[in-house]
């Protein structure tokens, strides 16, 4: 058995585990291993530079930003039982959507997948800087745009929330 | 066995990314905690991350899929901060992060 199918499968778990988790604190826990375990796939696929930023932003920044916010709600709990009664049916929807997919949908697009060809595009041959300086320009401008309208946004709230 | 379990092998990753979507939109459509909300977004773009990676590596330009990662992960970073202050900020104003009882803007 490869290292990539623990890995994924792993990631799978997680995934329900944070949903099914009661308290939102473990669940941003649990988010945070998912981040791993993508990091480490991107790793394992010769993507460093993803690899790093997923670590560093998903597992550390992200995580960070929802244990603040359990903390400061620190409501999670009284939501649990009826959140629990719902998402103990996931596992087995889950299920039926995989067999569906895995049964009926996967021999369908066979040909498509097997029908990829490797890229012989301008970037085929870039490094992921040249790829990203100089192809994807537009969406870095997009990208800044992005961060400035999200620094405006929380700096607006929260000061909101200072002046009442 | 080892070649279907490999970041190469489209059916199988994409299968698992579509599992993780399913998770991901299931608890977007019904969880009724605002944080638990944003978790399963979080959750659906993990499923398009690995359904990106995969793709890359399948078509022997796994950089490309590099550089689009990187600018999804740190849009993302944003989109989880400013939800998060929406959600600390709906529970101050209202008291819940129930969705269904965040009625402030009823008309």
């Amino acid at each position: 058995m490869s290292l990539h199918l623990f890995l994924v499968a792993g990631m799978i778990i997680c995934s329900l585990a944070a949903v099914m988790a009661k308290r939102t604190i473990h669940a941003a826990i649990l988010l945070a291993l998912l981040s791993i375990l993508l990091s480490a796939v991107m790793f394992t696929a010769n993507a460093p530079w993803a690899g790093v930023f997923e670590l560093s932003v998903c597992a550390g920044l992200i995580t960070v930003l929802f244990a603040a916010a359990a903390s400061m709600i620190g409501r999670g709990e009284s939501y649990a039982k009826r959140e629990a009664r719902i998402f103990l049916w996931l596992p087995l929807a889950l299920l039926v959507f995989g067999l569906i997919v895995w049964g009926v949908a996967g021999p369908v697009f066979a040909p498509l997948f097997n029908a990829v060809k490797p890229a012989a595009g301008a970037g085929a041959l870039m490094s992921a800087g040249d790829i990203i300086w100089k192809l994807r320009l537009p969406d870095l401008l997009g990208q800044l745009c992005i961060f400035v309208a999200g620094v405006l946004t929380v700096r607006t709230i929260l000061g909101e929330g200072k002046d009442e | 066995m080892n070649s279907l379990f490999t970041p190469e092998n489209l059916q199988f990753n994409y299968f698992a990314a579509l599992m993780m979507f399913f998770i991901g939109v299931y608890t977007m459509a019904a969880s009724r905690n605002l944080i638990r909300l944003l978790i399963g977004l979080e959750i659906t773009s993990k499923g398009c991350m690995l359904a990106f990676l995969a793709a890359g590596c399948a078509a022997g330009n796994i950089n490309a899929a590099q550089a689009l990662l990187m600018i999804m992960i740190s849009v993302e970073a944003v989109v989880v901060a400013v939800g998060l202050v929406l959600i600390i900020r709906a529970f101050r104003q209202q008291g819940n992060i129930d969705p269904t009882k965040l009625s402030g803007l009823k008309g």
